[in-house]
């Protein structure tokens, strides 16, 4: 694999590359160190939506444009009652209905991944928190209030077949939401 | 009308005014020296200034010594030159501002980038320097290519890429290379702000 000593170059001709890189790519050097960050920070991307979606998958969903969305599944087959813990663990991205790679990470967890993506796409907060399967465990709701603790959402979103134990439950823990759909 | 039946005009070629082409002579900082003519001089926004600046008639370039780039090899310069003069005449891209930036490589300049990532560098190096807008759009889309299908982990590699504590070292060892009083303040500064003191004095 060949070498290119990016951060030699002067600021603006190594912004000019951060721009052209596809979204996917920006958000994997966003996840290089602190600097990489910040260097993505400063293209002053945004999204007009960040989804979370609870389903025997977390998918974090962030809209790009109007044909492109940015997917990143963080657990695929979840036993939530076992969350992924803050060691390395794998997160897929897609871009739209395309694969494009499975990344192992260190360092981050769920809630600091989710926190990553608010911050470089300068998010305000998470739009929609679904859970979308009957299926889920009731013990899941307390690792997901951790990962979104501290995020402002806009809208909860329960699916139907969930139980009414379960419901309860989550419109009491996620109180900070602005719709309840 | 067919080409057939289009009207022959005789045209009289001496009445018609040639312009002559202006040409510049640069020098790079290894002494090689290059003729680049004024329409692909345009390219570059630092040059064109440049040249408008100082007012050259065609008498005066060829008896003045060739204008110094002092900070660029003649095997850059080259291929700067070269791409000027392929895409003289363009309209140089404005910068919209969009993320990420529509940009193909066209055969020529890809055929042109064909170097070793040294090369690239430089190339880059002197289009930012010479303000080529186009130039270093394409040459940035290279390496911005480099990245498709990478995971962070191997970025890291692909663009060198310090880690956290990498650059942490390099901020201490830079600290501790200042003059020593300076660091002292500096600390001291520190030391207030996290006793919650929003002044030095």
């Amino acid at each position: 694999m060949s070498s290119f000593p990016l951060n030699k170059l002067s600021n603006n001709a190594a912004k000019s590359v951060l721009m052209h890189m596809e979204p996917q790519e920006k958000l994997a050097y966003s996840l290089c160190s602190k600097a990489s960050k910040n260097a993505v920070k400063s293209l002053n991307l945004s999204t007009s939506m960040i989804k979370f979606e609870v389903g025997m998958k977390i998918l974090v969903t962030v809209q790009i444009d109007r044909n492109t969305e940015l997917l990143i599944l963080l657990a695929l087959d979840m036993n939530l009652a076992s969350f992924p813990p803050g060691q390395d663990f794998e997160i897929r991205v897609m871009l739209s209905s395309t694969e494009t790679g499975i990344w192992s990470l260190s360092k981050f967890t769920n809630q600091t991944i989710l926190h990553h993506l608010l911050d470089i796409f300068h998010h305000p907060r998470l739009d929609d928190l679904s859970f979308d399967d009957e299926a889920i465990p009731f013990e899941a709701i307390e690792p997901i209030r951790e990962v979104v603790d501290g995020v402002k959402l806009g809208s909860l979103t329960l699916i139907w077949p969930l139980t009414d134990h379960f419901r309860s439950r989550a419109i009491r823990t996620f109180q900070n939401y602005e719709e309840l759909t | 009308m067919s080409v057939e039946n289009a009207p022959v005009v005789d045209v009289d070629e001496a009445a018609i005014p040639v312009e002559k082409k202006m040409y510049y002579r640069f020098e790079s900082n290894d002494k090689k020296e290059f003729r680049v003519s004024e329409l692909a001089i345009q390219q570059s926004e630092t040059l064109n200034r440049l040249v408008e600046a100082m007012g050259y008639t065609s008498e005066d370039v060829e008896n003045k010594p060739a204008i110094a780039i002092e900070n660029i090899d003649g095997k850059t310069l080259k291929l700067v030159f070269q791409w000027c003069e392929h895409h003289k005449g363009e309209a140089i891209p404005v910068d919209d501002g969009s993320v990420p930036k529509i940009v193909e490589i066209p055969e020529f300049d890809a055929k042109l980038m064909d170097i070793d990532n040294g090369l690239l560098f430089k190339l880059i190096w002197a289009a930012d320097y010479l303000n080529i807008v186009q130039l270093l759009n394409v040459s940035c889309k290279k390496v911005a290519n480099m990245a498709q299908g990478k995971t962070p982990a191997q970025l890291r590699r692909v663009y060198l890429l310090p880690s956290d504590e990498e650059d942490e070292a390099a901020k201490r060892a830079a600290q501790e290379a200042q003059d020593p009083r300076a660091r002292e303040v500096e600390e001291e500064f520190e030391e207030r702000k996290r006793q919650g003191g929003n002044s030095f004095f």
